[in-house]
This record gives C-alpha cells, structure tokens and sequence, in this order.
C-alpha cells in the first residue's frame, strides 16, 4: 500500500521574475512607436460647401482674396483687387475686427488658381483663421 | 590569535521592483501617447506662422506626396471621407480631425480632400509645422 506522506507546504508564489523582462519590451514599444509631441495646426472654421457658392460671393462687402503662384490681391466693395504681400495681408486680416463680427461678416472668400502649392494655401489659409475669418471656399 | 574569515559581500541587486517601475512607466506612455501612424508616409508639411499647438485628435486624415489618402492609416479614396466621418459627427459635433497634406500638391489635389471634410461637419484641423 502506498504510504500517504505529509503533503508538502506549497510554494504558492507565482513566479515572476519574466513579468519585469515583458514590461521592458513594451516600454521599448511604446518608445519606438509613439509621439509625445502635439502637432501645430489652425482650426478651420469653413461654411458648409452645401451653401451654393454665390450667396458666398455675392456679399457685397465679403473680402475676396484671390490667390496665384506668384500674387496675392484682394477685392472688396466692388472694388478692384489690391496686390498685396504675405505680411500686408496679415494685418489688412486683423485691422477687419472680425471677432466683433456675426458669423456671416466674418466671411472671406479665398479663390484658388490651379497652380498654387498646399503650402501657399496654407498660409493664407491660416492666415485668415488667425485672424478670426472663416474661410469660404470656391467651388467650381 | 584567531583569524575571521572576512565575508564575502552580497552582490545580489534587489530587482523586485524594477518590474513594478517598469509597469508604471508603460501605464504612463498608453495614457500620454499618441501612436506615429505617418511613420511610412511620403509627407513633407506645409510651414506656416499662425499655427498653435493643438489638442490630440479623435481621427486623422492625410495625403501624401502621390495624393494617396489615408485615414486612421487605412488607405481610402477622397469620395469616402465624408461617408466615413459622418457616423461621428452626428454622435459628436466637436468630433476633432486633423488633416495634414503635402505641401506641395496641387489645388485639384488638396481641395476636394478638404471640401470632404468640412462636408462632414466636423472640427477641422490643417496641421503644420509652426515658422519662426
């Protein structure tokens, strides 16, 4: 007959001397696969493009900026458009107020030619978000 | 005169808690991190002066050298932008979506990606690279 012996006092302890070498792992994961940095951008506050264009455009003192490769003019009240500079257009943008605005006054229309890079859009873009203008596209 | 055996030190380094330290440190990096999904992509951002530094997106858009665009790195064509993004903006008007675009692509390019987007009513985001 088999003799019943004491049953040992069990090491009951899980071992986890591997769980520190797992945790390391995904530390070196999380270090070669995430940013920590927040990116730099411009909220774009742009009219739904289910606004028909020309009620856009047909404000009579909406400041249109029509933008090329090489110029940038401005057109407003009828007027004929004024060449301006990078820097001109930026403060022509902020003496406009248009924070003190309704939604509807703070109204930009900008006009794209085909040439004109992202990066220049951008500028302009941003341009006039920072300046508290919503952006009202041009369809075609 | 008897002499003691001098002992010898004990080099063992106590390591128990390297793996409670090493714990933390992943709980910190999945709460503050946002994972890198242009790590692949040809994207080369515009430069602009007016830009701020902007809060984590819910989603983000991005087109690349080759006007491929890619959303939550899935590749996707620029007529399924708004179909994609609706769902969430009729849950969540202020839901937030960056979109970052080549600097220089082309208007044919870049507009109708961001006339999808502002389509869908959602927070828009252009991200830059901030000039000095």
């Amino acid at each position: 007959m088999k003799r019943l012996g004491k049953k040992r006092e069990g090491d009951i302890s899980p071992d986890l001397t591997s769980f520190s070498d797992i945790a390391n792992l995904l530390i070196i994961f999380f270090i070669l696969t995430t940013s920590l940095a927040r990116p730099f951008g411009r909220q774009m506050d742009m009219p739904s493009s289910a606004k028909p264009p020309e009620e856009q455009k047909n404000e009579a003192d909406t400041p249109t900026i029509n933008l090329s490769a090489d110029r940038i003019t401005i057109s407003e009240n009828g007027k004929e458009g004024r060449e301006l500079t990078m820097d001109q257009l930026r403060a022509e943008l902020w003496k406009k107020n248009f924070p003190s605005r309704s939604e509807k006054d703070r109204a930009v229309v900008l006009e794209t030619s085909d040439d004109v890079k992202y990066e220049r859009y951008y500028q302009v873009a941003t341009a006039i978000a920072a300046a508290g203008g919503v952006v009202a596209i041009m369809e075609n | 005169m008897a002499i003691r055996r001098r002992k010898k030190p004990n080099l063992v380094l106590p390591l128990s808690s390297m793996g409670d330290i090493a714990f933390l440190l992943i709980i910190f990096f999945m709460l503050a991190s946002n994972f890198m999904k242009t790590g692949n992509l040809e994207l080369e951002k515009p430069a602009a002066q007016d830009l701020e530094q902007q809060e984590a997106a819910k989603a983000s858009i991005m087109m690349d050298v080759d006007a491929n665009v890619w959303y939550e790195g899935q590749q996707v064509a620029v007529s399924e932008i708004e179909s994609l993004l609706k769902p969430f903006t009729e849950k969540d008007r202020e839901y937030l979506v960056h979109v970052s675009i080549h600097k220089d692509l082309l208007r044919k390019d870049y507009q109708p990606l961001i006339e999808a987007v502002s389509a869908a009513g959602v927070k828009l985001i252009l991200t830059g690279e901030k000039e000095d």
